[in-house]
């Protein structure tokens, strides 16, 4: 009994005398809070490592971007999506927020972070540069996605601070631009030469070759053509010889590759499931996988993805599959009606999505080379021409560096020259979302559209809406401020 | 006890069960020891009920030290012999009634009136801390009998409750053996807090569910619905309080054992008419035909009527239920015991529930001042579930989606790859026999609730009161997903949960009477602490079907393991003081101090605050001529509770971890800002008002009860978007408001007094739920709940119910066959700002109807129940419409009804079969949900036993429930249909009133027995 009174006389003293406190202190230990972090350079290389992991399990993203193309239709809940002649439905806005808006703000105010908060952190100056440099591109990386997928949009560059600066307006493109630009001449001076196998990270070259990009979207012909020639010139990467189609997996079904600069990587446990949406699942010896949902499919019979591409190009019988095999354990070949799917990413042999899918793959800096230097002389030199064709011969199976039958004649001009490269571009990054910021920056996206699906293009989807959240949260945004037929 | 034996019922609860067993033959020979001799005497007599004056069977006679017992024969009579000199006094007792004692030394022949206990007839009402006659009571109390929760076979209390009182309303957010009943007490207050009452059984506030619970062990349930009764529970009453009283054994009570078993099945009510093997497949063609690509079906190859996939995953489903229970008491020492076997399968295929329990209530009274008391339940639970609810790969989804052209088999004998043979297929519609066993999803509990308590006597008046309890559950989670066809990686996981809350409570009770005055104070302290633990581990890649979850580290790929903690801890100070004068005018205060953990570091203690007044104007002067008014009183309340709608460490600036894979198909872990912190965060505060009136009339034959009740929300826990630019998409703050106002009337009558007898009670409720106010005003969308719209379905707006639907209203169908919507703001398109209110998912009113019949040895009881003028959203329809481009079977009545251009009808019911036809959330799927069911009948045949020794009392029955329904609602059952979550995330919590295949109730039949020896 004298134990019960004591308890009682023990609360009625904490209560009173708030010695109770602790009591209702929460401790918690599954986690830490901030105060506790960015204390040390593990603090900052982990806070940097968390702006990386925001991408990890974003396949939609990459769907989303890829169905935004003339050879490609979307199926199942994802076939309103290739309707060009509307305005995207909900179902489809819903996905432009999550997976393109909120995913680069979420990037952006990681990179924020790092940036303010890693600066004051006592550690080795050379790598703590290297990692704010890591920040910087990637926030650089996020608006150059953000300001082409939406136009012009808030620029934040500093961490919010409690709920009093929500407000952002939407920054002229150009201010976007000038900012990805400053981040990434920082970020090409601090980054790493190397990265090694970790290409999930970013180096050196990965902002030269993302600033090459970003050139010959803003059509700055000269700085884009120099940056890419950097790229090539850097005796840092190798194209992958290639003398079958299979051998294309010797880019596409790896960790790494001579050529690859900057990629998503993934393990078992972390698995790619952009390619699930491409496969169908568990039909060797396209898709080792059990999952595959096939989502995004070619568009059938059109001519420049089909008839008109070349079948002696070795990309075109590694880009299709045309043959399954069935329940009953036949090779079936589909008919022409059903689509032949897409066939570039597949799983490991072990039926695990661990491969690597390329961000920044070494062969687009010669393709981007060929296509700037061209404009910006007005002409195709020589060397666009060479640089253009040792893509071109490494399709066709052939030495890249020996001239060859199939290519490309010198003396086109300019525009034709870059017609050129625009439809090697479609054959050589197909499926790795290059095509609608091709069409949307060479101005032929509603002439391409409306030729590949013989159906008046919209404009209005030439930008994607700003999220209804953004424009209701954010006090400097109203219904005006909605990008147009949204 | 052999249905206990055969749950595998953990080797110390069977040596509990034979320990105590053993204590309890012990104290039954201590009570009849024999004692020293004399002359033999014959003592005889009759025992009536005091109130109806009707001759008492089976009536425990005991004579006083314990010599002799007997019971009273059809009669009412007795007789019993004594050796026994000097005083003799008889105990009577008798289950339902308070038990007497009478002095028999100088009179024999003495008539013994009984009056039936105060629990049983509702006049004495366990409430916060305490308890009151329920004559005394200012606040809106309900009483359930519990003879209501035994007429309908229940697996737990909730589910027995449904409609049965006025403001309770129970949402079946599941039929599935186990699922999640939601009870909600004159409204949702709370936007992502719980809105759940409190449940306290035996003086304990239950943390986690009550499931653990055999319905058979509760003696009394009541409801606390208004402020004054439940703000003595401070930050935890808002939802409003269910007090829960297990069974216990009574002083002077002679042992018996009661048996009650009941055995049925369980079969589905309603199934779909879906298309057969040849319509599925002229609708295959025509969407092929409309897409431009080559029909996939040769009609003459096609066979009727296909594969009925329905039958395949629907079952009759065996329930049964065993209880046993030994109860009776001593002079100091009283008990109960109970063991309990619970076993349910499901309707649908690898779904079922299994419960074993076991319980013992003692009570002893160690000196005149100090009495014990103990309880302990210890419960075990397996439970086999599939995906089923609001679940694209749920088995009913499936079943309706699995093209009847299609064999479940294929010619290897595998199941056929349903999704994968037509070109037009889509891995979201797999067979849905991949979920039959030895696909295995199941939980393993294990737990129960242990409490202790010391009563003392001060002083005359004067008792103190400790309490100490733990509660309980050790859970194992695990599944396994086999190897079916070659290339499968199998999957399977295993996890472990165990949470466990301690509380202590002491309280000080008072009481006085001093003339007119009568006195009641309560004051007291409680702490409680909630702690939860989990760790997790999934695998894929088995390399055998054989070890199925028992050998993960075999598997080539295991997941990184997960674990979990969370705690939290609340210190508590409460006090109530009742007041009444002259028996007329009733006073009430409470209040409470509640410390929370889980508060923001600004806002660690909250003050809840109620007052009371009720005036009896039964006793007053110029009532004593109105006869037929036997009792009138009316209530008013109001008060201040809370809701702690917070998790642990939600006011807590944290940073997530994240693993990331940089090479090497390594992972690292990075960190990143979870959100933006808020150490202001606190309880949600109702202020409720509450009037109501109380009245019997005609003798007591009609008893009615009227309240109406008004509660404001404020401080509304909610998710406060941000504009996601800055990386976070909302912030948590305590704003926004939600007003639940309405009426609650119920009323009982003895329609029939006579050899016939005649019982009707009936409730109708009706609550009008309103958001008041939101933060920054902006309007609240519900998420996308997935395919097959993936959008806001229901909107939180104010000046509306929250969570109404919203979305478009069809217009007919254009030139090409497709959907036209009508463009509200005329602005020449289509687009989010043409969706309007749609419907609501709240009825108007719910309400419910009991009779209960008696005549000679035969009681009827059926009770209907029903909710008029909610709708519901039928998605279950938005599932298969919008999927024939994925090969989903269609509902029957698409055949003719669809528009073609052969015979292009404007007005066609179903658009163009095509896959660029995409439906909306739209007026089409919004469905009235009325219904009126019966929910129950039992019929009882009273075995006539008197004659026997040894029989008490015995009955046979037979009872249903599910049996009739009645409503327009197209879907499997009108009764279903919450998409029903407990997450935090505002847009899955405004998913209210949807039916996307979820499980349905199902139609149960069950022969029962009851008899106590």
């Amino acid at each position: 009994m004298r134990t019960r009174c004591n308890i009682l006389i023990l609360f009625i003293i904490c209560l009173s005398g708030g010695a109770c406190k602790k009591t209702l202190e929460e401790t918690p230990r599954n986690f830490i809070s901030s105060s506790l972090f960015y204390k040390t350079a593990a603090d900052a290389e982990a806070a940097v490592l968390g702006i990386y992991s925001a991408s990890a399990t974003q396949l939609f993203r990459y769907q989303l971007l890829e169905l935004h193309s003339d050879f490609a239709v979307g199926r199942g809940s994802w076939a309103s999506v290739s309707f060009f002649d509307a305005v995207l439905d909900q179902n489809q806005i819903g996905r432009c927020r999550d997976y393109m808006w909120d995913f680069g703000y979420s990037i952006i105010s990681r990179s924020n972070d790092v940036l303010v908060k890693v600066p004051p952190i006592d550690m080795d100056e050379t790598k703590k540069k290297s990692l704010l440099a890591e920040a910087r591109f990637m926030r650089a990386m996020a608006y150059f996605d953000l300001v082409r997928s939406f136009g012009a949009v808030p620029l934040r560059i500093t961490p919010i601070q409690g709920t009093s600066q929500l407000g952002a307006k939407r920054a002229p493109e150009a201010d976007v631009y000038n900012q990805i630009i400053e981040d990434l001449k920082v970020a090409e001076v601090d980054l790493p030469n190397s990265v090694g196998a970790l290409t999930a990270r970013a180096s050196k070259w990965a902002a030269k070759l993302l600033m090459a990009q970003v050139y010959l979207t803003t059509e700055k012909w000269a700085d884009a053509a120099a940056k890419a020639d950097e790229v090539i010139t850097s005796g840092q990467y190798k194209l992958v010889s290639v003398a079958q189609p299979d051998d294309f997996y010797k880019i596409f079904a790896v960790n790494t590759s001579t050529e690859d600069i900057m990629s998503l990587q993934f393990s078992s446990t972390i698995q790619d499931d952009y390619p699930s949406t491409l496969h169908i699942p568990s039909v060797p010896a396209y898709n080792n996988s059990s999952t595959g949902f096939f989502t995004t499919v070619p568009r059938t019979g059109y001519a420049l993805t089909t008839t008109s591409w070349d079948d002696a190009d070795l990309r075109k019988s590694f880009n299709y599959y045309t043959q399954y095999r069935n329940t009953a354990g036949v090779i079936v070949t589909l008919p022409a009606a059903t689509p032949i799917l897409f066939k570039k990413w597949i799983a490991a042999a072990n039926g695990i999505r661990s491969n690597s899918r390329s961000l920044l793959r070494y062969a687009e800096a010669f393709l981007i080379y060929a296509e700037a230097e061209t404009m910006a002389d007005g002409a195709p030199s020589a060397l666009a021409l060479e640089r253009l064709n040792m893509i071109r011969r490494r399709g066709y199976g052939k030495d890249i560096s020996v001239p060859s039958a199939i290519d490309f004649p010198a003396g086109m001009s300019a525009s034709q020259f870059r017609d050129t490269v625009i439809r090697e571009r479609v054959y050589e990054l197909m499926n790795e979302q290059r095509r609608w910021w091709d069409l949307k920056r060479t101005g032929t996206a509603k002439q391409v559209i409306e030729a590949a699906t013989g159906k008046p293009f919209n404009n209005s989807r030439l930008l994607f809406p700003i999220p209804q959240e953004e424009i209701n949260s954010n006090p400097s945004l109203s219904q005006a401020d909605q990008n147009p037929g949204y | 006890m052999r249905c206990m034996l055969a749950v595998k019922t953990p080797f110390p609860i069977l040596l509990s069960i034979l320990f105590f067993i053993c204590l309890v033959c012990c104290m039954q020979g201590f009570s009849q020891s024999v004692a020293p001799g004399g002359s033999d005497v014959s003592i005889s007599g009759k025992v009536i009920d005091a109130k109806t004056k009707e001759p008492l069977t089976g009536v425990s006679v005991v004579l006083r030290g314990g010599e002799k017992g007997v019971t009273t024969n059809k009669d009412g009579y007795f007789s019993l012999r004594t050796r026994r000199s000097g005083n003799v006094v008889l105990q009577f007792s008798m289950v339902g009634f308070a038990g007497v004692d009478v002095d028999f030394t100088t009179k024999n022949n003495q008539i013994v009136e009984l009056t039936k206990n105060a629990a049983d007839i509702g006049e004495v009402v366990v409430i916060g801390y305490g308890s009151s006659k329920k004559k005394d009571l200012t606040g809106s109390v309900s009483v359930v009998t519990t003879k209501a929760l035994e007429s309908v076979p229940a697996y737990d209390l909730t589910q027995a409750l449904k409609g049965r009182e006025a403001g309770v309303r129970v949402m079946s957010n599941s039929g599935a053996p186990n699922s999640r009943v939601e009870v909600q007490i004159r409204g949702g207050n709370s936007m992502i807090g719980n809105n759940s009452p409190l449940y306290v059984v035996d003086g304990f506030p239950i943390t986690g569910g009550i499931q653990y619970l055999n319905p058979s062990d509760i003696e009394s349930m009541n409801i606390l619905k208004d402020a004054s009764s439940t703000a003595i529970y401070g930050s935890r009453g808002a939802n409003g309080v269910v007090i829960i009283t297990t069974k216990r054994g009574r002083k002077d009570q002679k042992g018996r054992i009661d048996l009650d078993s009941y055995y049925g099945t369980q079969e589905a009510i309603k199934k779909y008419d879906l298309l057969n093997a040849k319509e599925y497949a002229t609708v295959a063609n025509e969407w092929a035909k409309n897409g431009g690509v080559t029909p996939t079906f040769d009609l003459d190859q096609v066979q009727n009527p296909g594969t009925d996939w329905q039958s395949y995953v629907f079952r009759t489903g065996q329930l049964q239920n065993h209880t046993l229970t030994f109860s009776g008491g001593g002079n100091k020492t009283r008990y109960s015991l109970s063991g309990n076997f619970y076993d349910q399968q499901g309707i649908l295929i690898n779904n079922s529930i299994k419960r074993g329990s076991i319980k013992l209530n003692l009570d002893h009274e160690v000196n005149s001042r100090v009495t014990l008391g103990a309880n302990i339940t210890l419960s075990r639970r397996e439970g086999y579930s599939t995906p089923v609810d609001n679940s694209l790969g749920g088995l009913i989804t499936l079943s309706l989606a699995a093209p009847p052209t299609l064999p479940v088999r294929d010619a290897n004998g595998l199941l056929t790859r349903t999704d994968q043979v037509y070109a037009f297929g889509n891995n979201d519609y797999y067979n849905p026999l991949m979920q039959a066993a030895p696909y295995r999803n199941r939980f393993v509990a294990t737990g129960g609730l242990v409490n202790g308590s010391v009563d003392i006597k001060i002083l005359e008046g004067l008792k103190f009161r400790s309490q100490e309890g733990l509660e309980f559950n050790g859970q194992i989670n695990d599944g396994f997903t086999p190897i079916i066809w070659p290339g499968d990686l199998g999957a399977a996981y295993d996890g472990y949960s165990n949470t466990n809350s301690f509380l202590t409570e002491n309280t000080f009770n008072y009481t006085k009477t001093v003339g007119q005055h009568s006195f009641n104070a309560v004051a007291g302290v409680t702490y409680q602490s909630y702690t939860s633990r989990s760790e997790n581990a999934n695998v894929r890649g088995l390399s055998t079907n054989i070890t199925e979850n028992y050998n993960l580290s075999s598997a080539s790929i295991i997941d990184v393991p997960t674990n979990d903690i969370s705690q939290w801890n609340m210190l508590s100070l409460l006090g109530r003081v009742n007041y009444t004068l002259s028996n007329k005018y009733l006073f009430t205060a409470s209040i409470r101090r509640d410390g929370s953990s889980r508060f923001g570091a600004n806002n660690k203690w909250g003050t809840f605050p109620s007052g009371a007044f009720a005036w009896r104007i039964s006793n007053e002067e110029f009532m004593k001529s109105v006869n037929f008014i036997n009792d009138l009183k009316l209530r008013t309340s109001y008060g201040i509770t809370g809701s702690t709608a917070l998790n642990p460490y939600q006011t807590i600036d944290r940073l997530n971890s994240n693993r990331v894979v940089t090479g090497n198909n390594t992972s690292v872990v990075g960190y990143s800002t979870a959100g933006i912190a808020n150490p202001d965060l606190k309880w949600e505060t109702t202020a409720q008002f509450d009037v109501g009136l109380d009245a019997a009339i005609l003798n007591n034959r009609i008893n009615f009860t009227f309240d109406y009740y008004k509660k404001n929300t404020h401080d509304l826990l909610a998710t406060v978007g941000l504009p996601p630019s800055v990386g976070f998409s909302s912030v948590l703050q305590n704003t926004g408001e939600i007003q639940n106002h309405g009426f609650e009337f119920m009323v009982d009558a003895d329609v029939v007094k006579s050899n016939f007898k005649w019982t009707i009670g009936a409730q109708v409720s009706v609550n009008r739920n309103k958001v008041m106010k939101l933060a920054g005003g902006s309007d609240l969308f519900g998420a996308g709940n997935g395919l097959p719209f993936n959008t806001t379905i229901n909107i939180g707006t104010v000046g509306q119910p929250l969570g109404v639907f919203y979305g478009y209203l069809e217009n007919g169908l254009d030139a090409n066959g497709q959907i036209k919507y009508v463009d509200v703001d005329k602005n020449g398109v289509i687009n989010a700002l043409d969706r309007v209110i749609l419907g609501n998912p709240y009825p108007k009113f719910t309400y419910g109807f009991s009779n209960t019949m008696h005549y000679r040895n035969f009681d009827l009881d059926f009770f209907w129940e029903g909710s008029q003028g909610n709708d519901v959203f039928w998605e279950t329809a938005g599932i298969h419409l919008n999927s024939f481009q994925r090969g989903a079977n269609q509902f029957h009545d698409l055949i003719g009804n669809y528009w073609t251009a052969d015979k292009p009808d404007p007005n066609a019911k179903y658009p163009k079969i095509g896959a660029a036809t995409q439906f909306q959330v739209s007026n089409r799927f919004v469905k009235d949900g009325s219904y009126l069911r019966l929910k129950s009948a039992r019929l009882a045949y009273n075995i006539p036993v008197s004659k026997s020794k040894w029989i008490g009392a015995a009955q046979v029955y037979v009872t249903g429930s599910n049996l009739i329904t009645i409503t327009q609602y197209p879907g499997l059952d009108p009764d279903v249909n919450v998409a029903g979550s407990d997450s935090q995330n505002i847009g899955t919590r405004l998913m209210v009133g949807i039916d996307k295949s979820p499980f349905p109730l199902a139609r149960a039949f069950a022969f029962g027995i009851k008899a106590s020896f």
